[in-house]
């Protein structure tokens, strides 16, 4: 049997070149590393069982973000009474550094200024993109993305360079 | 002053274990058995078991119709067998044997022969008419056969179908003196033989084919009488005619007589011998 090619692209190949990417909106999302993973393994299983037809890598990594995104949200939806909350701070994401860390700032902000964010400045996408991505007016984006750097700034503190 | 930089989210750094995890993805779903729920076909097993029952309810409703129209037909041909005995019994009309079968054809013509002693004689009035029943001048009640209790039974045996009739027992003789001629015929035979305005007449002959009574094959003297067919059987084309000999305004002394009834056609229905004892 044919292994499925994705924009050109194996199944290896994805998960490699798309780990960080997946692994990263999963966790900005969920701020937890194991549900976290869980959603991480859902989205590459959904691609090896849908495999959906991709026009270009950047067709690929959109689709990736926009279920990733999705997962997120279904797992938050389904296991947001399961999880009892000593059991979440035993699992919550903890950062190496200092909570002076600019992830740890981001980390605070509401979910709907986290995934803009982090789409803008980390994945580099302009904001028609995101629009896309998270299915939303770009009036709304630009807004979210406003509120969200006032929003981070104060958590964080400074200027933005 | 402390500066936001963007780029410190680099920081996230994903496990290798989770990349590895997605490299195998494909074995373990290949590996894993397809787990295919029963909720998935619920709107089909429905639609089947709807269709199903559908041509259950067809099938049943079908065979149903068909047993229906089988116990319509069954009486007809109930009937068509009294019919087919009446015509061979026209047909050995000419005949002066009168074979085993013609026994039964007697019977549906229903001559008031018997009588209450004997028992072989009580199948045949089956179909003997609620007039007949007026007319008997005596019941005698019959200890063998409740159903043969019935006004042939009861009237007195005067007549006898026909003379080779072997229901015929040594005491009917003997009881004959004791009992009285009703005069009265009835046979039994398809309304299809009926026409015009459904009037039936029936002529008696002696020995000598002498036509007794009236010439005038229509006069009222030689007119029977139609009555219904048996009890419960209304939709039946079975049609009974009674002919009362004395109306006719003559009696009948001991032999072997004739009788024919015909339709206002002069077309023969039925005829037959009987006797007079």
């Amino acid at each position: 049997m044919a292994k499925a090619m994705y924009a050109g692209l194996s199944f290896e190949q994805v998960v490699t070149k798309y780990t960080k990417t997946v692994g990263s909106v999963c966790v900005v999302r969920l701020k937890n590393w194991t549900d976290a993973e869980d959603c991480f393994q859902n989205v590459f299983c959904r691609l090896y069982t849908k495999s959906p037809e991709f026009k270009d890598e950047e067709h690929l990594k959109a689709w990736l973000i926009r279920v990733s995104i999705n997962e997120c949200k279904n797992y938050l939806r389904d296991n947001k009474p399961l999880l009892p909350l000593k059991d979440a701070k035993d699992t919550a994401l903890d950062f190496p550094h200092d909570k002076c860390d600019v992830s740890w700032a981001l980390l605070q902000l509401e979910p709907k200024y986290r995934n803009v964010l982090y789409l803008y400045y980390k994945e580099r996408y302009k904001i028609d993109e995101i629009a896309l991505i998270l299915n939303k007016p770009v009036g709304t984006i630009k807004t979210l993305l406003k509120r969200g750097k006032e929003k981070l700034r104060k958590i964080y503190g400074g200027d933005e360079v | 002053m402390k500066k936001v930089n963007f780029n410190n989210l680099d920081n996230i750094q994903i496990p290798e274990s989770w990349t590895k995890s997605a490299l195998s993805l494909p074995e373990t779903l290949e590996n894993k058995k397809k787990v295919v729920y029963f909720s998935r076909f619920s709107k089909n097993l429905a639609l089947v078991a709807s269709l199903v029952l559908v041509c259950a309810l067809s099938v049943s409703l079908f065979i149903f119709t068909q047993k229906g129209d089988i116990l319509n037909a069954h009486k007809p041909s109930q009937n068509s067998e009294s019919t087919t005995v009446t015509q061979t019994e026209h047909a050995n009309q000419s005949e002066s044997e009168v074979s085993p079968a013609t026994e039964t054809q007697e019977k549906t013509q229903q001559t008031e022969s018997s009588t209450p002693t004997e028992p072989t004689q009580k199948v045949t009035e089956e179909t003997v008419t609620e007039t007949q029943k007026a007319t008997a001048p005596t019941l005698k009640p019959d200890t063998s056969d409740p159903d043969a209790s019935d006004p042939n039974g009861v009237v007195p045996p005067t007549q006898k179908p026909t003379p080779t009739e072997p229901p015929e027992t040594p005491e009917a003789p003997e009881e004959a003196p004791e009992v009285e001629f009703d005069g009265k015929i009835t046979v039994q035979f398809p309304s299809s033989h009926l026409s015009g305005n459904g009037y039936v007449y029936c002529q008696i002959y002696d020995g000598s084919d002498t036509l007794l009574g009236d010439s005038n094959p229509y006069s009222d003297t030689h007119r029977a009488f139609l009555t219904l067919p048996s009890a419960g059987n209304s939709s039946s084309s079975y049609v009974t005619a009674t002919y009362n000999i004395d109306k006719g305004g003559f009696s009948l002394s001991k032999g072997t007589y004739r009788y024919c009834f015909y339709n206002e056609n002069g077309e023969t229905i039925c005829s037959g011998l009987f006797d007079v004892y």
